[in-house]
């Protein structure tokens, strides 16, 4: 696969943009309880972060990396994260992703908060993996 | 209601989701021990199913509500009757399904068997939640969740047939996803709640609207090519001729599942009042349901392919169902919430036939089997069986579904539904004598190497095939979830 990875311009504009993307993935991704934003769209945002350094990189350095198989577990991982936070809810007394019966010592909002983060961190994860599996698989390369 | 009982509704969802999501990690690092991940889970499932069915018996139906926030704002979940029912057929059927099927499946190969067995225990958490939700934007949700899983294990083989195959499904399943969408849309606009229960409440004041009746008419489109209702049937017959082996039994169940879904929309959301006022529902669903019934019988008689002639005989079993719904009396929803049950066990028994005999002596076509009960005893004997329970004959479940349905119409007055359901057995009894004809009165010239079927394989086919049998005779222990679910859903409602 020749992508351009000796590109002056594509080097540079990435080198600039990579940090900015993480930063923001991370501020969408922290930001979800209380606003716009979510696991989900920051797991797209810094999964492109990765993508624009992939392209301007070697891409078969990042495959010998992160195989199909490694990815498709990192997913698997933040959905099972999310599973259980869920289940966590009926074992401390309450329905399933019911967040109040939680044993921490913050008020209701803030425990709420930490929990929901949580969860957005898994959707996080999981949307990660998938989305640069779906991005691997597109580019080609071998398994 | 005490302790665990309560949180069983989303227990049952979550199990095969959980699963699905522990299985790839897991099969990766340890080869073939995919099929055990899933084995468990499913016995787990079915455990919860027919416990959540004993609490529903004895204690009545219960709401459950995620995160602990009650509808308006809230999910809920609800756990009744029909739903309660339909849970234990899910998991009983895909348990015995999957432990018919090999530990790598060999026209998939080792790592995709892992996928397809993920996709697989996706699929069936969704069925589970459908039958279960309360929530009409949850149930869309549930249906993409199943109707993807359900596209990826059509076109799983790869090859040039299987991927035309899913394409088509594709094609035609997110039509009908859209129309669902769309109809919700409409719903929701005129309702301002997604909540069933709280619709059902607001519905009738605004119930004259075009937008409702567009969004009536829009969400029973769309889920009827999710059921393969007659014009909307054409992905069936591919899809199950070139899917792999234990595709055609989950799709049977995932029928079943999106008629569960219509039942809901007309009887929970509108209630029979509203729905026959509004729109003519006798009419309009029996008349569907048996034109589907004659059309997908004749195009049955005409396929020489098996896998397709069946797919067209569960095109016949679902109009019949939707016949039994449009009688909307009591006796008419009991027969068709039976013939659920019934249908899907008896198409389950001969999807796993018909696949023991593709593996065991390649045959396909319906003159490959001659002489083949000397060959294969075993696997032709449940085969036949299930072969009567589809068309109907007594003492097996198929009969009782349909003696159910018949006099439902002859009581409510409409006989030439009940002559259409016997011609319908004759129609039937036609395309399955063909197949016992060649197998059991005609002189074989299949090679002496065929075998029977290993004890392994052998064990599921005659669970089902004794499950058949066991409907017919002991048709009470459903009938008793059945009888309540059918009261509810006309008494219910509005």
């Amino acid at each position: 696969m020749e992508l351009m990875n000796d590109d002056l311009i594509v080097r540079t504009i990435t080198r600039l943009m990579v940090p900015f993307l993480l930063l923001f993935g991370s501020y969408v991704l922290l930001h979800g309880h209380f606003g716009a934003g979510g696991g989900f769209q920051a797991g797209i945002i810094i999964t492109s972060a990765i993508i624009f350094a992939a392209i301007a990189g070697n891409l078969q350095e990042v495959h010998s990396i992160l195989t199909y198989r490694k990815l498709f577990v990192f997913g698997a991982l933040g959905s099972i994260g999310i599973v259980i936070l869920g289940i966590l809810g009926i074992v401390t007394g309450g329905n399933f992703f019911q967040y109040s019966p939680l044993p921490l010592p913050f008020d209701t909002a803030t425990i709420h908060a930490i929990a929901i983060t949580c969860v957005e961190i898994g959707i996080g994860i999981a949307v990660m993996g998938m989305m640069f599996l779906i991005f691997l698989a597109i580019a080609g390369g071998t398994e | 209601m005490n302790g665990m009982f309560v949180h069983l509704p989303i227990l049952i969802i979550m199990i095969p989701f959980a699963a699905a999501f522990i299985g790839p990690p897991i099969g990766f690092l340890f080869r073939g021990c995919i099929r055990r991940i899933v084995l468990i889970a499913l016995s787990l499932n079915l455990i919860c199913s027919i416990l959540l069915a004993l609490q529903v018996l004895s204690s009545g139906p219960f709401d459950y509500y995620l995160s602990g926030v009650a509808p308006p704002l809230g999910i809920a979940l609800y756990a009744d009757y029909l739903g309660a029912v339909i849970s234990v057929l899910i998991s009983g059927i895909a348990l015995v399904a999957v432990s018919y099927s090999a530990g790598i499946i060999p026209e998939l190969g080792e790592r995709r068997t892992i996928f397809f067995y993920v996709l697989l225990l996706l699929a069936i958490g969704a069925m589970q939640g459908i039958v279960f939700t309360a929530d009409i934007f949850t149930l869309f949700v549930l249906f993409e969740i199943q109707a993807i899983s359900l596209y990826g294990l059509v076109a799983m083989r790869g090859d040039g047939k299987g991927l035309l195959a899913g394409y088509k499904y594709l094609l035609i399943g997110s039509a009908g996803s859209a129309m669902i969408l769309i109809g919700i849309g409409f719903l929701y606009i005129s309702t301002g709640t997604l909540n069933m229960h709280l619709m059902a409440e607001l519905l009738p004041p605004v119930s004259g609207s075009y937008t409702v009746l567009a969004g009536l008419a829009l969400l029973i489109a769309g889920l009827s090519t999710k059921i393969g209702l007659f014009p909307l049937h054409i992905w069936m017959p591919e899809a199950y001729a070139y899917g792999p082996s234990i595709f055609p039994v989950i799709s049977t169940i995932a029928l079943k599942v999106g008629v569960v879904a219509i039942i809901r929309v007309v009887y929970t959301i509108f209630g029979p009042s509203l729905a026959i006022q509004t729109i003519p529902l006798e009419s309009t669903l029996a008349l569907l349901g048996a034109v589907a019934i004659i059309i997908c019988s004749i195009l049955a008689i005409r396929q020489m392919d098996i896998r397709k002639m069946f797919a067209y005989s569960s095109g016949a079993n679902i109009g019949c169902i939707m016949l039994g719904l449009g009688i909307a009396t009591v006796p008419g929803i009991e027969g068709a919430i039976l013939h659920m049950i019934t249908h899907a066990t008896a198409k389950a028994g001969l999807f796993l036939c018909a696949d023991a005999f593709l593996i065991q002596a390649g045959i396909r076509y319906v003159h490959e089997f001659k002489g083949l009960s000397k060959a294969m005893p075993y696997t032709m004997a449940a085969f036949s069986i299930a072969a009567i329970s589809m068309v109907g004959l007594p003492l097996t479940g198929g009969f009782m579904s349909k003696i159910t349905i018949a006099s439902a119409a002859i009581a409510d007055g409409i006989t030439y539904y009940a002559a259409i359901l016997l011609f319908w057995t004759l129609l039937s009894a036609v395309y399955f004598y063909r197949i016992l004809k060649n197998a059991y009165f005609q002189e074989g010239t299949l090679s002496s190497t065929i075998r029977e079927a290993p004890v392994r394989v052998l064990i599921p086919i005659f669970i089902i095939s004794i499950a058949t049998i066991l409907l017919g005779f002991f048709v009470e222990s459903p009938m008793a979830l059945i009888r309540p679910a059918a009261e509810l859903l006309l008494g219910g409602g509005i």
